[in-house]
């Protein structure tokens, strides 16, 4: 005699019976605030990671445009401009 | 030689791709697009919310994370498969996360079956409730709200939603045969359920 349990039938198994039709595309009316309340949270995220991202490059930024003036200055063409004056 | 459509092998025909490419391609700020979307989903996600959850009070600040999470998530979405299934993938994830952290606070587990006295309790109650303004809907909802969290969420899942007892098991994290047995018990609870809360509001309407 098996130790195994039986099996269940394969009809039982897969028998889940019949949908419930009511439930079928059932919603749900939100409030008329819905759609403004999600249009002002992706915007406030939306500003909260540029201020972030600003916050962050900005001294990289003015850095390499400190840099940049800087070599501009100096440069070969530059002090050429600056003796013909 | 075959040639390009332009699209992916792996993508789907989407009713609403010409909507998701307009969101996914407009300039920042531009929330046109997606706001269409959200106009076109935004029942299903909140009566998913509500009775998923059970929690008719935060049923629409869920909704709201379900479609910014989704805003976010937009230009990573590759349209592998519809918009909408892509839709109803975060909302159960958000949903069933917010119950498991409800459930964290309180003593009841995700799993476990709340007790028939209080459920047969529920009911009454609520037919009481509604006695003036029987609708379908609410006892829809009075049913859904009575049913143990293990058996309304695969129901929900798949009647309401229309996913597969694949998916829905996928979804769960739980088997298939489990998937189906839960499916087919919830079937029936809501049907004897739903009979009679129908029979209870009916007798209080006539007294």
């Amino acid at each position: 005699m098996s130790d195994h349990p039986t099996p269940p039938h394969d009809g039982e198994e897969n028998d889940t019976g019949a949908p419930i039709d009511m439930l079928a595309g059932l919603e749900y009316s939100p409030s008329t605030t819905f759609l403004g309340r999600i249009r002002r949270t992706i915007q406030r995220r939306t500003a909260v990671s540029q201020v972030v991202s600003f916050s962050w490059n900005a001294p990289w930024i003015v850095f390499l445009e400190f840099w940049t003036a800087l070599a501009g200055h100096f440069s070969p063409g530059s002090a050429r401009k600056d003796h013909q004056r | 030689m075959n040639r390009s459509s332009g699209r992916d092998a792996g993508t789907v025909t989407d009713p609403d791709e010409d909507l998701v490419v307009r969101a996914q391609q407009a300039a920042e700020g531009d929330l046109r697009a997606f706001e269409a979307l959200v106009l076109r989903y935004q029942g299903q996600v909140v009566a998913n919310c509500r009775y998923i959850t059970r929690d008719p009070n935060n049923a629409e600040d869920l909704a709201q994370e379900v479609l910014v999470k989704a805003f976010f998530g937009l230009r990573g979405f590759e349209r592998r498969s519809s918009f909408g299934h892509w839709l109803k993938r975060i909302k159960v994830h958000h949903c069933v996360n917010h119950i498991k952290r409800q459930s964290a606070r309180s003593y009841v587990s995700i799993e476990e079956q709340e007790a028939d006295g209080f459920d047969e309790l529920r009911i009454e109650a609520t037919a009481e409730q509604f006695a003036d303004e029987v609708s379908d809907r609410n006892l829809i909802g009075a049913v859904l709200d009575s049913m143990s969290t293990s058996l309304r969420i695969p129901l929900v899942l798949c009647d309401m939603d229309g996913m597969s007892y694949e998916e829905v098991a996928q979804s769960l994290g739980i088997g298939l045969s489990a998937t189906k047995m839960r499916i087919k018990r919830a079937r029936e609870e809501f049907r004897q359920r739903y009979q009679k809360v129908q029979q209870m509001g009916l007798k209080a309407i006539e007294t």
